[in-house]
């Protein structure tokens, strides 16, 4: 009994998001997830990959309140998400792949909008306008599309929300403004904060995210801090893999781009791309070993 | 925390719709200021004698019905669009505040702005032209009949925000399609009703209205007695209500 007071206690303290049973669809007929379950602790940056239609946006919508699951229940610090409470939405900042400005600089929408969240940082804001290179006077929909996606990343962060959503963050914006966002973002994560970032750019997350998802036949197949999956696989680029332990390959410009089963207990860097081509092509030994303790 | 209705909350939402569409209200003001001026100015100076009563009252409904249904069929626009319902659907302020925004801008502000702009316009162009051995008359929309107007846009008003947030594009067009085969579908089932109850063939008769029907070549017609009048505000009132719960209810359960 104990144990379970404790290990519930635990998960809720810990866990931020919690998806239970959870199915949609944007028809009854043909459900984009079936019975889904999924926990998202704070102090982490999830990487939610998935291929092109998987649901990674549906699912993000689900997670914030903006589409409401068939069955099933979605749940922030232990708040149901239906029905978007204040005190959810206050916590919650989501930024579309899409963004929408209005006719107003980005000092007069912070004018307006900032006091809506209670921890919204003036001085912060100002901080990301100027590392992302956004006039803070131009007004926003007379802007690039990259510029109008910065103005509202710097908001974004400057809501200092503790849960940052982000649906492919990373479209429309140069290199130089690449590099800014991975650094702010590396450097907001806090023990009370959770960051999740979908994409279809793996590159871009390289280094920075913590905790990958992929969303794949209907399900998250993979959940897994980066960290673990090293531990348990090793990437590397091999002229011959005849004799090794491959669980996936790809033939790439210099030779054979392999997964293979870390034996040694050393760390390689990930390749994100290619475990990705693994997971979503079936290697079901690759999954298996990844879910083995 | 209250998550209903908070008035701080409730007052930056307000401000924010401002800050964000004035540019867009006072257009929209200008239109209507340029119509009713070279309306006016049409039948101040081509007509030998001042407007009459009925004429404004006329003029006063049909502009106040049209204007303002199409500014509230336009009122919740943002939440049809994909791009901007993510944004205004996750602003952290209660469906109820955003609902009580939209509700009274579109019906109170743009009663007040309509109201004070009619007032103006006419008024100044009826009293620049001389009008000899003529009395000017200006309507008084507050006193009684016509303060019934009010109560009939209060309804259509209520219609257009639930199509506003029921369609997903041509808002307007699309509630008044509904409204109008809603119309036709009720006075039929109306007319029907009236001629069981009364037990003869009566001309078409649209809810609320009096009866009418022919009998030995000539017409007649039956109304209730003024007694009955305000009972039927109430009913106006109460499905008005109805319409603005439907409303919100469906700007709740929103998706994107």
């Amino acid at each position: 009994m104990l144990t379970f007071v404790v290990y519930y206690y635990t998960n809720t303290l810990l866990n931020m998001i919690e998806i239970r049973n959870l199915s949609f669809g944007y028809t009854r007929k043909s459900l984009l997830f079936k019975d889904l379950d999924l926990s998202l602790r704070r102090g982490h940056i999830y990487g939610l990959l998935g291929k092109n239609g998987a649901g990674k946006s549906t699912l993000l919508k689900n997670m914030i309140g903006l589409a409401y699951p068939q069955a099933g229940s979605c749940s922030f610090n232990g708040i149901n998400v239906s029905g978007r409470p204040v005190a959810v939405l206050e916590e919650v900042y989501f930024l579309a792949e899409e963004v929408f400005v209005p006719s107003l600089t980005p000092e007069q929408f912070a004018a307006s909008t900032a006091a809506f969240y209670p921890k919204f940082s003036n001085a912060d804001f100002y901080q990301y306008l100027k590392a992302l290179d956004v006039d803070a006077t131009a007004a926003m929909d007379k802007q690039s599309f990259g510029q109008q996606k910065k103005a509202m990343i710097a908001f974004g962060l400057a809501t200092n929300t503790s849960l940052l959503v982000m649906d492919e963050p990373t479209n429309g914006l140069d290199i130089p403004s690449k590099v800014q966002f991975r650094k702010l973002i590396a450097s907001l994560l806090t023990e009370d904060r959770c960051i999740i970032i979908s994409t279809h750019q793996v590159r871009d997350l390289d280094s920075l995210i913590d905790t990958l998802l992929i969303l794949h036949d209907r399900e998250i197949v993979v959940n897994h801090p980066i960290e673990e999956i090293t531990e348990k696989i090793t990437f590397g680029v091999f002229n011959d893999t005849t004799g090794m332990q491959v669980l996936y390959e790809e033939d790439g410009m210099r030779g054979k781009n392999a997964i293979i089963k870390n034996t040694s207990g050393k760390f390689s860097k990930m390749d994100l791309e290619l475990f990705f081509n693994a997971v979503t092509t079936g290697s079901n030994t690759l999954i298996q070993i990844l879910k083995a303790d | 925390m209250n998550n209903i209705f908070d008035t701080k909350r409730f007052g930056r939402l307000f401000i924010k719709q401002l800050a964000e569409h004035y540019k867009t209200y006072l257009m929209a003001l200008s239109v209507l200021l340029g119509v009713m001026l070279v309306g006016g100015s049409f039948f101040v100076y081509l007509i030998p004698s001042p407007l009459d009563i009925s004429t404004q009252v006329i003029l006063f409904t049909g502009l106040y019905m049209l204007a303002g249904t199409i500014f509230t069929s336009t009122i919740f626009a943002d939440v049809s669009n994909r791009k901007k319902a993510l944004g205004y659907l996750t602003l952290p302020a209660s469906h109820f505040e955003k609902f009580l925004v939209g509700w009274l801008f579109s019906l109170v502000v743009f009663t007040v702005m309509y109201t004070g702009s009619f007032y103006c316009i006419p008024t100044i162009l009826l009293n620049l032209r001389h009008w000899p051995h003529q009395h000017i008359y200006v309507l008084n929309v507050f006193g009684y009949p016509y303060s019934s107007i009010f109560l009939v846009f209060m309804l259509l008003h209520s219609i257009t925000i639930c199509g506003s947030l029921f369609f997903e594009k041509l808002h307007f067009i699309k509630t008044g399609f509904s409204f109008f085969i809603a119309v036709i579908l009720l006075s039929l089932l109306n007319t029907s009703l009236l001629e069981a109850l009364i037990g003869r063939d009566i001309y078409t008769a649209t809810p609320f209205s009096g009866i009418r029907f022919g009998e030995s070549g000539k017409d007649y017609g039956v109304s209730a007695s003024t007694a009955f009048e305000p009972m039927v505000a109430y009913i106006i009132f109460a499905v008005s209500i109805v319409f603005w719960v439907a409303a919100y209810h469906r700007l709740k359960e929103k998706q994107v």
